[in-house]
């Protein structure tokens, strides 16, 4: 479940200014991202391939809880589009994770799209340059919760596709 | 009771021999007839018994000193175990209570820690932790937030 060395170029092209374009990311990547108000509290969002027409291609969607605050929407999106790139093969057409981000896929997958995610909003290669400001700071530049940046400041590098 | 104990013991070694005299002074027949002792045999056989009595003093007396010397040995240990015991926790307890040093060994611990996680924590559960550290919305009064994105087409009527 590794990630092409191109594609990884790919993104961390992408990843050019803090805070990550997570949307702008997923369109490049062939996904549309959607927010849904009727989502429930348990459902952090999903990832689905659409019908498609009858000539035209199926294509990839992202759906996110429109309540949420949008550091978590981000997280979301970011989510799903680990689980685009790198578990594809895993599902059929839909997979939904619940609030703490877990779709039925295992721990290990579920764990690898959460270090994937952070990977793609808090970039080591943009992190390194401001380090020297305070989490809080950093949370708010690139538009993560606190508590997810000083996890990633002081858990270290967690080696991923990416980041 | 030990009193009673020695004065019988006494009573036995001086008395045992003189009745042993007596009976063999007294007795008929051939024993009878053996030469009478004499006072000087006496006086011999109960200084023979006190010193058998002496002896066996000395043997007790013995034998109670190594057992008390043992004894005294736990007993000296048990106190000094206690008064150690009692010393360490006073002062754990001042010093552990003590802020100043709580915020030290805060502080110290605090990178030491950080670096055991770093290295030891496995990536599996340092990535589950980012689930947990974006917080949602409240659950009632919801609103939607911020957009990111468009709205999905055809919500309201329930159709994807």
């Amino acid at each position: 479940m590794g990630l092409d060395k191109q594609v990884q170029d790919f993104i961390r092209r992408l990843q050019d200014k803090a805070p990550v374009d997570i949307t702008g990311i997923a369109k490049v990547l062939g996904l549309k991202v959607w927010e849904s108000s009727q989502l429930p509290p348990e459902i952090a969002g999903k990832l689905f391939r659409d019908r498609g027409s009858p000539l035209g291609q199926q294509q990839y969607n992202i759906v996110v809880r429109a309540q949420d605050p949008v550091v978590r929407k981000r997280f979301t999106v970011a989510h799903e589009i680990a689980h685009f790139l790198l578990h594809s093969g895993l599902f059929a057409t839909e997979l939904v994770d619940d609030a703490l981000y877990r779709s039925g896929l295992s721990s290990p997958v579920e764990a690898q799209a959460n270090a994937f995610a952070a990977d793609l909003l808090m970039p080591w290669h943009l992190l390194m340059s401001v380090i020297d400001k305070s989490p809080s700071e950093l949370a708010s530049l690139f538009q993560v919760s606190e508590q997810a940046m000083k996890i990633r400041l002081e858990s270290g590098r967690i080696p991923t596709a990416v980041g | 009771m030990p009193k009673l104990k020695m004065a019988a013991l006494w009573i036995f070694c001086i008395g045992f021999p003189l009745a042993l005299w007596e009976w063999y002074r007294i007795i008929p027949g051939e024993i009878a007839n053996q030469p009478k002792a004499t006072y000087a045999e006496l006086v011999t056989i109960l200084l023979t018994g006190l010193t058998v009595a002496l002896a066996l003093f000395a043997a007790i007396a013995g034998v109670l000193a190594i057992w008390g010397y043992s004894n005294i040995k736990k007993e000296a240990a048990t106190v000094a175990t206690g008064a150690v015991e009692s010393t360490v926790k006073t002062a754990v307890d001042k010093h552990l209570n003590d802020e100043t040093l709580g915020a030290t060994i805060r502080r110290e611990l605090r990178p030491i820690v950080l670096e055991v996680v770093r290295e030891e924590m496995p990536p599996d559960l340092v990535a589950g932790l980012y689930a947990a550290a974006f917080p949602q919305a409240p659950r009632t009064g919801e609103a939607p937030s911020e957009r990111i994105a468009e709205e999905l087409p055809g919500e309201n009527n329930g159709a994807r």
